[in-house]
């Protein structure tokens, strides 16, 4: 991994005053993508569960969140370093470092996705994709997705429940991953809300020149 | 053994082993003849329904005569006691592959009968809305909607 992605090139502690910066850290795109889809999902899940039984408007959700899920894909590969699936993919020895400091009450100032946070983007983006590709497969006798004729009526009836215990599985994974970042913020001192909301971070000081 | 005798006993096995598939797969019992009825029951309310999803979704444009046809429909199956073919022994708990009907049913059969009133009321309501024109019409039908998923979210498996 060349050092231009940030994250790779830190050692995987926290750090101590010394060396930081405040920098741009999520660009434009990451930032539009996070939020929208955070809205868009909590949405669709609502009204898929609890909403009318006329589920147009939760399928309108759920091709945004697909059309999103590409975008995202796409720019894991194009956009700014930190927001490339190479800089937050970590081998185990990086996750031990990272379990070691965990519990330390300061800022981590990483910069970027730490292991576990990379580890809960790749699994967010895997089952959300899960519940797009099950859900166009979705049949409740009143609303199927699109691709139910082409399918076979207990390929569906598999699919459908495929979708509603992934949708379990995804409450689970999007609760950790606020628990953590509460944890972040009330143990560690840590607000890693607004650079999401602004792109700015204080992180150690990179150190590509 | 002879040539001929292996040959004989190949095809005699052969032809026991296919009655005896046949006779299994088309095996009715009146937990299977149950299951059936009930299936075949839903698959009509289904069809018949459908033209209301339309209408809600907006795909279909509305008549008074459609309203007519719909409403005489679906009020003659809920005035059909489909109850009849909820017989024990036939949940998806016994008859997994066959059904989607959750053992809560037999377990629960208060709330179950419950749903199939309130879904049986919302049909035959349908019927004097049908005569008040569109708007009494649609409001009956985002009832009735709302009746199938009170009996298929408790009552209903996803998938067999
Ligand atoms: C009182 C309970 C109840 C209500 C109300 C109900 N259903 Fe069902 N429905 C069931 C059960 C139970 C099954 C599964 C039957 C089985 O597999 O044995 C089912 C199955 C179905 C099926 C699949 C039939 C098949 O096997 O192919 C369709 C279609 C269906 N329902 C449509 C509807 C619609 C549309 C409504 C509302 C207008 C509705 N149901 C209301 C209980 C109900
Ligand atoms: C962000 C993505 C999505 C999420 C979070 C989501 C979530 C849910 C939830 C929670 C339910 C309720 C399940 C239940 O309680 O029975 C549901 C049902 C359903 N969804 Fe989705 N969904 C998504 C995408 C889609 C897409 C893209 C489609 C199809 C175009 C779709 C079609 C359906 C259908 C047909 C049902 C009813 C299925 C059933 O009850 O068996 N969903 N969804």
């Amino acid at each position: 991994m060349s050092d231009n992605h940030a994250g790779t090139n830190n050692t995987g502690g926290d750090t101590t005053g010394a060396g930081l910066e405040t920098r741009k850290l999520w660009d434009v795109p990451t930032r539009l993508f996070h939020w929208i889809l955070a809205g868009v999902v909590c949405y669709g899940w609502y009204l898929g569960e609890y909403g009318p039984f006329i589920k147009t408007w939760h399928f309108y959700c759920g091709y945004t969140v697909g059309t999103l899920l590409v975008l995202r894909i796409i720019w894991g590969f194009v956009g700014a370093p930190a927001s490339r699936f190479a800089s937050f993919t970590y081998g185990p020895r990086a996750f031990l470092d990272y379990a070691r400091h965990l519990f330390k009450r300061r800022p981590s100032h990483w910069p970027g996705h730490n292991p576990m946070g990379g580890l809960a983007v790749f699994g967010m983006l895997a089952l959300l994709a899960v519940q797009v590709l099950t859900g166009l497969c979705s049949d409740d006798d009143i609303n199927a997705g699109p691709l139910v004729p082409y399918i076979d009526s207990s390929l569906s009836g598999f699919l459908s429940y495929v979708h509603y215990w992934n949708s379990r599985l995804l409450l689970v994974v999007v609760g950790l991953h606020v628990v953590m970042i509460a944890f972040y913020w009330i143990w560690k001192r840590e607000n890693l809300v607004l650079p999401m909301i602004s792109g700015r971070k204080r992180v150690r000081q990179s150190t590509k020149t | 053994m002879s040539k001929k005798m292996i040959l004989m006993s190949a095809v005699v096995a052969f032809l026991v082993a296919a009655v005896g598939s046949v006779f299994a797969a088309g095996h009715e019992t009146p937990e299977s003849k149950a299951v059936e009825a009930r299936q075949g029951y839903m698959k009509l309310v289904g069809a018949s329904s459908g033209p209301i999803w339309g209408l809600l979704k907006g795909e279909t444009e509305y008549s008074d005569d459609l309203a007519k046809k719909i409403a005489s429909e679906l009020g003659a199956l809920a005035r059909y006691p489909v109850g009849q073919f909820f017989i024990k022994g036939t949940s998806k708990s016994e008859m997994a592959g066959k059904t989607r009907a959750l053992m809560k049913i037999w377990e629960d059969m208060g709330g179950f009968e419950k749903a199939l009133g309130d879904w049986a009321s919302a049909a035959t309501a349908l019927e004097a809305a049908a005569a008040g024109g569109k708007d009494a019409f649609m409001a009956a039908a985002g009832k009735y909607g709302d009746t199938c998923g009170g009996c298929h979210k408790p009552y209903r498996a996803k998938d067999l």
